[in-house]
């Protein structure tokens, strides 16, 4: 084995990582194993999965993820990206072309090599930190955000108008939450405040645009609040949930 | 009788069927989504999966356009058995096993062992959520009155609209997990599900709580793009480049 897997995390995964990658090698025989997502930053929960990358020799292009609850005699939820030299080689040329392209690339990025016999898997990561400067884990929030909006864009297309606005709206909040995370903004703050700071003036009027707010005043919202209110009660009641539960 | 699928899509799935299968046969294929139900769009992917009988892992392979030579995004999954049968044993509540419900109580056969393949669709037609789901949505609901009252409170309107939004969606996945039996794990599949299960009467209030009766093409159309070009802005002061959203027509 080679590269270094972070001090920080506790021996017991630090073995289980070993003994995964040593599997990888022997099953896939791939050019490089890396170790990628929180561990790669030595950070491990004991519920958070074991995220690994083997870019493999073969020229097929196809993209493959396991996702296994036990391997190599680890019980430990682990994910398992198969990449394709075709894929890392389009990626280090020309950098990512879409959601799926961006998470390779992002999962390249921040891997440590911890199986990289002729060096590739170190090339790769030089190349794309090129490509995506800052070392950051954060794309799986950003697919759940795009990939809310293109259910959006299906229902549209398929005449689904308010479905389309009811998934829109949460795509909205997704994005809210990612500002909020890269800000680190307090748990207090406003979308209002928080899309302010990071967008100005002109994500505030999209924001209230994009929820249908500029067609509302503030006595409409109070109003609405009631109705969904007094919806919340009947719909306790007939499901016979007491009223306080929900209001505890 | 459900509408007859592309036939180029079809075509297209059966030629991925055939390569895959000749390299790791499985007890039975099956074609998922909008191809299996005939409903394609210019925005379709092709979505396979094999049962494996072996207990293995979940695996997914996906063909991309790039960099592949596939002019249609396809995904292939292979599931062992035996975590099918634990679903069908269990009911389902969390992604995994409500993402299943979706995709093969709407499946079709494409390969190998039909009987297996018939049974195990409807079986999955049948399956119902497991009872757990009923906390989850209550704790969910829970969370979002919280969000609406402190909105309220502060008075900042984009968050006590979105609050009312959100705490009146997970009111209605409890209905409809209490009353109907349907759980949902994505929004897409509520409003679909509300359609479906609930009456007129009801189907209308569950629009007016959310604010989207009457609601037409124009304000679909006006409010995408405002969300489109908010979650570009978004993207690019974050250092990701929004050509990743791929929904060039909301620009």
């Amino acid at each position: 084995m080679s590269g270094q897997v972070p001090d920080r995390l506790p021996e017991s995964t630090r073995i289980s990582i070993e003994q995964v990658s040593r599997a990888i090698v022997e099953e896939l025989q791939p050019l490089t194993v890396l170790l990628t997502g929180p561990q790669a930053f030595g950070i491990d929960h004991p519920d958070e999965k074991l995220y690994f990358v083997a870019i493999v020799d073969d020229q097929s292009g196809v993209i493959e993820h396991r996702f296994a609850e036990t391997y190599a005699g680890v019980d430990r939820q682990m994910e398992i990206g198969i990449f394709p030299r075709k894929l890392v080689e389009k990626l280090t040329q020309e950098g990512y072309w879409d959601m799926v392209s961006l998470r390779a690339a992002e999962a390249i990025r921040l891997g440590i090599c911890i199986y990289d016999p002729r060096g590739y898997g170190e090339e790769a990561v030089g190349k794309l930190s090129k490509i995506i400067p800052e070392r950051r884990f954060i794309s799986s929030g950003i697919h759940r955000m795009v990939s809310t909006f293109d259910d959006a864009v299906s229902l549209y297309q398929r005449g689904d108008y308010p479905g389309s606005v009811l998934v829109v709206r949460e795509a909205v909040r997704l994005a809210i939450e990612i500002v909020r995370k890269t800000i680190n903004a307090p748990g207090e703050a406003s979308s209002d405040d928080i899309i302010s700071d990071f967008v100005g003036d002109k994500g505030v009027e999209l924001l209230h645009a994009a929820l249908g707010l500029d067609q509302m005043s503030w006595q409409e919202i109070e109003a609405h609040a009631k109705r969904v209110k007094d919806f919340a009660n009947g719909i306790l009641k007939e499901l016979n949930i007491s009223e306080d539960l929900l209001m505890e | 009788m459900a509408p007859t699928p592309n036939n180029a899509l079809l075509n297209r799935t059966r030629f991925i069927v055939d390569k895959e299968w000749r390299s790791r046969p499985s007890l039975v294929a099956f074609i998922t989504g909008s191809v299996a139900t005939g409903e394609v769009s210019s925005r379709s992917d092709i979505d396979i999966i094999f049962v494996v009988r072996e207990p293995t892992c979940v695996s997914y392979r996906y063909y991309m356009p790039e960099p592949t030579s596939t002019s249609v995004r396809t995904e292939v999954g292979r599931i062992p058995l035996p975590l099918l049968e634990q679903v069908l044993r269990r009911g389902y509540a969390d992604e995994i096993s409500t993402g299943l419900k979706e995709q093969l109580r709407k499946a079709r056969v494409l390969k190998g062992d039909s009987q297996l393949g018939e049974d195990l669709i409807l079986r999955f037609q049948k399956l119902k959520p497991r009872q757990s789901l009923l906390g989850q949505y209550l704790s969910r609901s829970q969370q979002a009155l919280g969000r609406l009252r402190e909105a309220l409170r502060t008075g900042d309107a984009a968050d006590a609209i979105s609050g009312c939004d959100e705490f009146s969606s997970r009111l209605w996945r409890l209905l409809l997990v209490a009353r109907h039996k349907v759980g949902v794990q994505k929004t897409k599949h509520e409003i679909r599900a509300a359609r479906s299960s609930l009456d007129e009467d009801t189907f209308g209030q569950y629009l007016s709580s959310l604010r989207l009766g009457g609601i037409t093409k124009d304000d679909a159309r006006r409010i995408l793009q405002s969300a489109h070009q908010l979650i570009s802005i978004v993207l690019q002061r974050i250092g990701i480049h929004a050509k990743i959203i791929g929904s060039g027509e909301f620009e």
